[in-house]
């Protein structure tokens, strides 16, 4: 079971953090890519073709690594001929593993720089221009391979790079730092022109992945205490919430079920109001389901009322389209959310296989109205002149609200009931009447 | 008597109504119910109400806490008890805030039976104060200083412990309070034992282990003590965070009487 700690969130902060960074440093080659191009305007039209031919194979490495990280990059690579075995390498971002993008650009950028320096530099370069060519070239190498030092699958616990994996990665900057070094040795006359502070600059940049991982590493952890923190509010609010609505609701259930003989009736009203409340909790919770302190909207509570009954799915359940407009008052809402469970719940016992619900607020003094038909068997007399019946019930509790609830039987079979109290004056009618109901 | 209920859930209200209700010598008493603090200020004349059931939390249902309808009520002189359940933990500062700036009549559990609930109105009905054991748990002792003022002992003591319930770095905390980390220390020091007493009499948990030895004051005791402190201090200041947040508090405390000073 996955628990709320979970163990590869530095995995999952890395991931996050990886595909965006790497997204950048794509943008970033792009650019260095594009000034690694301007410097062949100083080539010798002899050597042109090779500059042109090396730094194409710098642009397709970096093309393939945008490819890999664009949505449909993949896709695309793959449809071109004979790219589609390619694709199918383009790296995992839950391993550490040798993607293709990678490579490409890992060469790519070894042609390219291998335009300024090494073994077969490019001859009639100026020496500002090689200098800064070479720059560029380790810069966009040096980007490539940092990705690598900081790839999400250093993080990863449940598929774990291997202890020689880990020993290497350690090696990654020092590795870089000798190769660098090697190449940059004076093996042509066009390398010497190279200043040496520049060579050795450029040898050891490698070394600074060091405190750029641990820095990385900081962050990555300092990102997961807060996600932690913040986490721990949340379950403290939630479990706030689920107190105050879903205990509470069941406290005053069980407060009912402990008072000396208590009503089987209410005791059902009650449990069915109870599994409403659970409702809208996970509606708020993992639905997307704002909690409103004005009150709430009848669609909701007819959703979660049809939910709450596991009203079967024979039955065709409707709310009238005006009444999914119909917003009410936080009093009024809960009012609601005992009445509706309980005529629904009657309807779907009287065998009904449609329900047409519906709900209004109007009138002087204004009053919510709730009327539930449906094509069901209808309700014996003796169901409605029982004073314990569930719907006798009801009518007395919405007495206490100026309220009442009255059934009569639709001309071509079923029933039509209609419950309705007054509603709420202080969010209808303003002070007055409030003051006028505190002195009743 | 005109009753006011103040809770967030209807079935508080229909509770005290069918418990007075279904006795003929309660009968006579109305109950009427607001679902949030901040409606009382609809009520013309609050004074009509003889007494008020108050809840302490309203959730997302206001921003107010109950403390802010104890105020309304205070000002009003109207009779309150507490109608709350006392069983949860994070009520505990509330409780005993209600009872440090108020004086309410009695702490009723929403447990509590009909018949209770009729033997309390009637009480008060007849001016007396009833007795409430649960409520001398909260009430602040008449030696030595409340347990709440040495929580928050000066008013800038609140936004570090809301700070040290978002944040769990000393660092952080003087960073976003705007004190400095040995401020942040010694804020630590200075409210460890009495959230080791909450901890220990009001929510009956395992005490907090002892306070490490002071005498050597070498750097890496220092870092013992301030590691030994902070999370008890940061695991409550998560639990209680949203008394912390609760303005009514910041708003009691700046008005609490007394020698204390601020920072």
């Amino acid at each position: 079971m996955r628990t709320a700690d979970d163990p590869q969130e530095m995995f999952n902060t890395a991931l996050n953090a990886d595909s965006r960074l790497w997204l950048a440093a794509c943008r970033s080659r792009a650019v260095l890519l594009a000034g690694m191009w301007v410097t062949l305007a100083w080539v010798p039209a002899a050597e042109l073709p090779r500059g042109l031919a090396q730094l194409l194979a710098a642009a397709v490495g970096l093309l393939l690594g945008f490819a890999s990280i664009t949505p449909g990059g993949r896709e695309m690579v793959a449809k071109a001929p004979g790219m589609a075995g390619l694709a199918r390498h383009f790296g995992s971002f839950g391993r550490a593993a040798i993607a293709v993008p990678g490579v490409a650009e890992g060469i790519g950028a070894f042609l390219a720089g291998s335009l300024y320096a090494g073994w077969f530099p490019l001859t009639g370069l100026p020496t500002a221009v090689r200098s800064l060519g070479l720059a560029m070239a380790v810069c966009y190498g040096w980007e490539c391979l940092f990705q690598a030092v900081i790839h999400p699958g250093w993080y990863n616990r449940e598929t774990p790079p291997s202890h020689a994996m880990r020993v290497f990665r350690y090696t990654i900057p020092a590795i870089f730092a000798a190769f660098i070094t090697f190449v940059l040795l004076p093996w042509d006359a066009a390398d010497t022109q190279i200043p040496l502070l520049v060579r050795v600059l450029l040898s050891i940049s490698p070394l600074v992945y060091y405190p750029l991982w641990a820095v990385f590493d900081i962050m990555l952890k300092a990102s997961v205490i807060s996600l932690r923190n913040s986490r721990n509010l949340w379950r403290w609010d939630v479990w706030g919430d689920a107190h105050g609505s879903v205990k509470n609701t069941l406290v005053f259930l069980n407060q009912y079920v402990e008072e000396p003989e208590p009503d089987l009736e209410e005791i059902r009203s009650l449990t069915r109001n109870a599994l409403v409340v659970v409702d809208e909790f996970k509606g708020q919770l993992v639905g997307g389901r704002i909690q409103d302190p004005a009150g709430g909207s009848v669609e909701d509570l007819w959703h979660s009322v049809l939910r709450a009954l596991g009203s079967p799915r024979r039955v065709h359940c409707i709310l009238d389209e005006e009444s999914t407009l119909v917003r009410l008052s936080a009093t009024d809402y809960q009012v609601a959310r005992r009445v509706l469970p309980d005529l629904v719940s009657n309807a779907l016992k009287a065998g009904a296989s449609a329900v047409d619900a519906r709900c209004s607020v109007g009138g002087q003094p204004a009053q919510v109205r709730i009327e539930i038909a449906d094509d069901g068997t209808g309700l014996a007399p003796d169901e409605i002149s029982d004073p314990r019946s569930s719907l006798r019930m009801l009518g007395a509790w919405l007495s206490e609200r100026n309220g009442d609830i009255r059934h009569s039987a639709k001309p071509g079979g079923g029933t039509t009931a209609v419950a309705y109290w007054r509603a709420d004056p202080g969010h209808r009618h303003g002070p007055a009447e409030l003051e006028l109901m505190s002195q009743d | 008597m005109n009753i006011i209920v103040v809770d967030d859930h209807i079935a508080a209200q229909e509770t005290v109504t069918v418990a007075l209700a279904s006795d003929p010598a309660t009968k006579h008493h109305t109950v009427t119910g607001v679902r949030t603090p901040d409606e009382l200020h609809r009520i013309a004349d609050l004074r009509a109400f003889g007494l008020a059931f108050v809840d302490l939390d309203f959730r997302r249902q206001s921003k107010e806490t109950g403390l802010f309808a104890l105020r309304l009520l205070d000002q009003a002189a109207v009779p309150a008890v507490i109608y709350a359940a006392d069983d949860e933990d994070n009520r505990v500062l509330f409780l005993l805030a209600a009872f440090r700036f108020y004086s309410p009549w009695a702490l009723v559990s929403k447990r509590a039976s009909g018949a209770e609930i009729r033997r309390l109105v009637a009480t008060i009905e007849s001016r007396a104060r009833p007795e409430s054991s649960a409520m001398h748990r909260y009430q602040p002792s008449h030696r030595g200083i409340p347990i709440l003022d040495r929580l928050i002992v000066r008013v800038g003591d609140i936004p570090i412990w809301r700070a040290l319930a978002t944040q769990s770095d000393r660092n952080a905390i003087a960073e976003v309070t705007n004190v400095s980390r040995s401020k942040v220390d010694s804020f630590l020091s200075e409210h460890f034992d009495v959230v080791a007493e909450i901890e220990k009499e009001l929510l009956f948990r395992t005490p907090l282990p002892p306070e490490p030895p002071t005498e050597t004051r070498s750097l890496r005791r220092t870092v013992r003590a301030y590691a030994h402190r902070f999370a008890p201090l940061h695991s409550f200041a998560v639990e209680h965070h949203r008394f912390f947040q609760d303005s009514e508090v910041m708003e009691l405390i700046k008005g609490r009487s007394g020698p204390r000073g601020r920072w």
